[in-house]
């Protein structure tokens, strides 16, 4: 006996089906092992339970096989098993989930789609990753834990400083304290109203513009103390809803890596880069 | 003779390089069209004749690597796209400003070795050059690049451009193929190497940007001519970061063999103010560094490694006179310690005590036994510390932070020595 993995992945309010399918060796084995039996006997809660039966005759040994196909389904309520999202977000992520061979890798892509949801990643977002990949909550918790942009705790900005090395030949450093003082918030906390974080990161690939800052994941390089300070005001006054890289160029950078080229008129939305593979970007423009 | 190859398209058209209309009207996709003509094996062949070197960090020949991958199916091609190496920053200019050229590369390179699902995986820092990427994807399904039996030739091909969220460690090929599956990016033990049981441990073949990216040139003007650019073993053309204390910071396409002297201070301006240069990193945080003595040397990945060091990722460094290299060494020591997957304990426990120990030394806390226990605990990550490392983890990054300990104790010494209050007796 196994469980069909496809089914165990199906998603569905309340309950998750398996589809549970008998080896086919004898009638005789068969009907001494009942899969439901079994998950019962482990104490795992079955609701309805269905049966398809069919026998197939080997051509090579004339033996007659039966193969038992139960549908059944598990509650499992300890997981808070019902979706939350609307039917727009589940509809982008059945689409995401459609992007690779096997569910469990668009765990990635959920979990920004739930830090989009709730503005931060929660538990309830998590819950909503793990039905959809077929996953537990803390098998997915296990994995967004290991990444820094899965974040539990986040303003509605979040101002990422550079501080490797080519930063920090550039002074990435004292831009940190420059900004953490302006905003009032030390590096790695976040604003008691919830509208910022400050935070200094690893190198963001912006060595050329050194020192350089992302604001909700949108790039500024060449950034003075100055400009630092202005753009924390900035931030402050406005708490704008769409944040761009190309505005923040203009405004608050200098120096660059390389030439942008053509303007990007997408920008973010929230504390979660810009980003789905499914429509434009994820974020607004 | 052709210099560059990679950054045409980009500085003759600034405005639109990116677009699907300019990369056709510049003669894309012509590389594909006459790829479609010959069979995979002639196009591995001209990729070997090439002896194009993997442009990611370990310079593995590429059609070398091809040649590995496992008869089974299905298979994958993975392009390496999560460019985190301190100092480097040449992929995302790939990416942002001529995505087609890195796509027709990746179909040709997929129907060389028969793949099916091609992934483009981008670090969660990159937004930009990620959107970017799936314009060109979408754009290219619509014009029958991607898709199924692509411009008739019967060759399907589907193209998932996937974001990380900030995980140095996902660089590395295997810790990337976890991350692809939906798990922690914890790097695999090795064998069995991608190319035999890699995503969803089927045969996998993982390259850099902007190595794929080099690929349709290698299709339209044959594998002959690229092994005519630059000199042995570092052929073709190539994309240096460079950064720092340098007039001049950026990407440069170059051709290898020019001099360290020719490329920061002639390419780079030289050092701002005029002020004196004291060192640079050759290849990205993990190399160890060179000093002024190596700089009529050549700039090749052979010459490189003849004096200890690699050429990496193309991340070029630049200190001057003024740098405290102590405080240098900290924040590259700081970044492995951060970015360490934690799986092995000497990676683990020996780079954040690198970073404890360094601290204590640059807040004038420093003891006169640790220039010991940096090389102790060095020695731990690292036995011998040579170069190439020793490894006692499963992946390079452990090694990677012994780098800056033994750059600045074998050039700088004296700088550590007078950080630290009391007499310093050992550390040789």
């Amino acid at each position: 006996m196994w469980i069909d993995e496809e089914s165990r992945q199906s998603p569905v309010a309340g309950k998750r089906v398996f589809s549970l399918q008998s080896s086919v060796f004898s009638l005789q084995q068969e009907s001494r092992q009942s899969p439901v039996a079994s998950l019962q006997s482990e104490g795992r809660p079955v609701g309805a339970i269905s049966y398809k039966s069919s026998t197939r005759q080997d051509t090579r040994t004339g033996a007659v096989a039966f193969l038992r196909i139960a549908n059944c389904e598990l509650r499992i309520a300890d997981r808070g098993a019902s979706m939350t999202w609307s039917p727009a977000t589940l509809e982008r992520a059945q689409q995401i989930l459609a992007l690779y061979p096997q569910r469990r890798s668009a765990v990635m892509p959920l979990l920004y789609i739930a830090m989009r949801e709730d503005g931060r990643l929660t538990d309830e977002g998590m819950r909503q990753v793990a039905q959809l990949t077929g996953l537990t909550s803390v098998q997915v918790e296990s994995v967004a834990s290991f990444y820094s942009m899965y974040k539990r705790h986040v303003g509605a900005h979040v101002v990422s400083v550079c501080t490797s090395i080519s930063c920090h030949l550039l002074g990435g450093r004292e831009l940190l304290a420059t900004m953490s003082d302006e905003t009032g918030v030390p590096p790695g906390e976040t604003a008691v109203d919830g509208s910022i974080t400050v935070e200094s990161v690893e190198c963001i690939g912006a060595c050329g513009g050194a020192p350089a800052v992302q604001v909700n994941y949108e790039l500024v390089e060449g950034v003075t103390p100055e400009k630092g300070r202005e753009l924390c005001r900035w931030l402050r006054a406005e708490r704008p809803t769409l944040v761009r890289a190309d505005e923040l160029q203009r405004r608050f950078g200098g120096i660059r890596s390389f030439p942008a080229g053509a303007d990007d008129p997408v920008g973010a939305v929230g504390p979660f880069p810009a980003f789905g593979p499914i429509g434009t970007a994820g974020g607004g423009s | 003779m052709t210099d560059r190859i990679l950054t045409t398209r980009m500085e003759a058209h600034p405005a639109d390089a990116h677009t699907i209309a300019r990369y056709e009207a510049t003669g894309g996709y012509a590389a594909l069209r006459k790829a479609f003509g010959m069979k995979p094996e002639e196009i591995v062949a001209e990729v070997k004749a090439s002896n194009l070197r993997g442009r990611g960090g370990a310079g593995f020949p590429t059609g070398v690597k091809w040649g590995f991958l496992a008869p089974s199916t299905p298979r994958y091609l993975v392009v390496n796209a999560d460019e985190s190496e301190p100092g480097t920053f040449k992929d995302r200019q790939l990416l942002e400003r001529d995505p087609h050229q890195l796509l027709e590369g990746i179909v040709i390179s997929a129907f060389a070795i028969a793949v099916n699902r091609a992934f483009v995986y981008i670090r969660g820092e990159y937004p930009r050059s990620a959107r970017r990427m799936q314009q060109a994807v979408d754009e290219a399904y619509a014009a029958g690049y991607l898709g199924k039996d692509i411009l008739g030739s019967g060759f399907t091909l589907d193209v998932t451009v996937h974001l990380g969220a900030g995980a140095y460690i996902c660089g590395e090929e295997t810790a990337m193929l976890n991350s692809l599956e939906g798990k922690r990016g914890e790097p695999r033990i090795k064998p069995p190497f991608p190319a035999v049981a890699g995503l969803y441990a089927k045969p996998t073949i993982v390259n850099n940007v902007e190595t794929i990216s080099n690929v349709p040139w290698i299709v339209s003007n044959g594998g002959a001519a690229y092994n005519a650019i630059g000199p042995e073993g570092s052929r073709g053309t190539r994309l240096l970061s460079l950064s720092g204390h340098v007039v001049k910071p950026g990407n440069y396409e170059i051709v290898m063999g020019m001099s360290w002297r020719d490329l920061i201070f002639g390419i780079g301006g030289g050092i701002p103010g005029g002020k004196a240069l004291k060192c640079w990193i050759p290849g990205g945080a993990s190399a160890p560094w060179f000093t002024p003595e190596v700089l009529d040397e050549p700039v090749t990945l052979d010459d490189i490694a003849r004096l200890g060091s690699m050429a990496g990722s193309g991340a070029v460094v630049v200190m001057d006179e003024t740098t405290n290299v102590v405080e240098a060494a900290l924040s590259i020591v700081r970044f492995f310690a951060h970015e360490s997957c934690g799986q092995c304990t000497p990676c683990r426990e020996g780079a954040s005590w690198l970073q404890r120990i360094l601290e204590r030394i640059v807040t004038g806390q420093g003891r006169p036994s640790d220039l010991d226990l940096l090389l102790d605990v060095s020695d731990n990550i690292s036995p011998g510390l040579r170069w190439p490392p020793a490894m006692t983890t499963i992946c390079p990054l452990g090694p990677s932070a012994v780098s800056p300990i033994t750059s600045i104790m074998k050039h700088f010494r004296d700088e550590i020595v007078a950080m630290i209050p009391g007499e310093v007796t050992a550390g040789v």
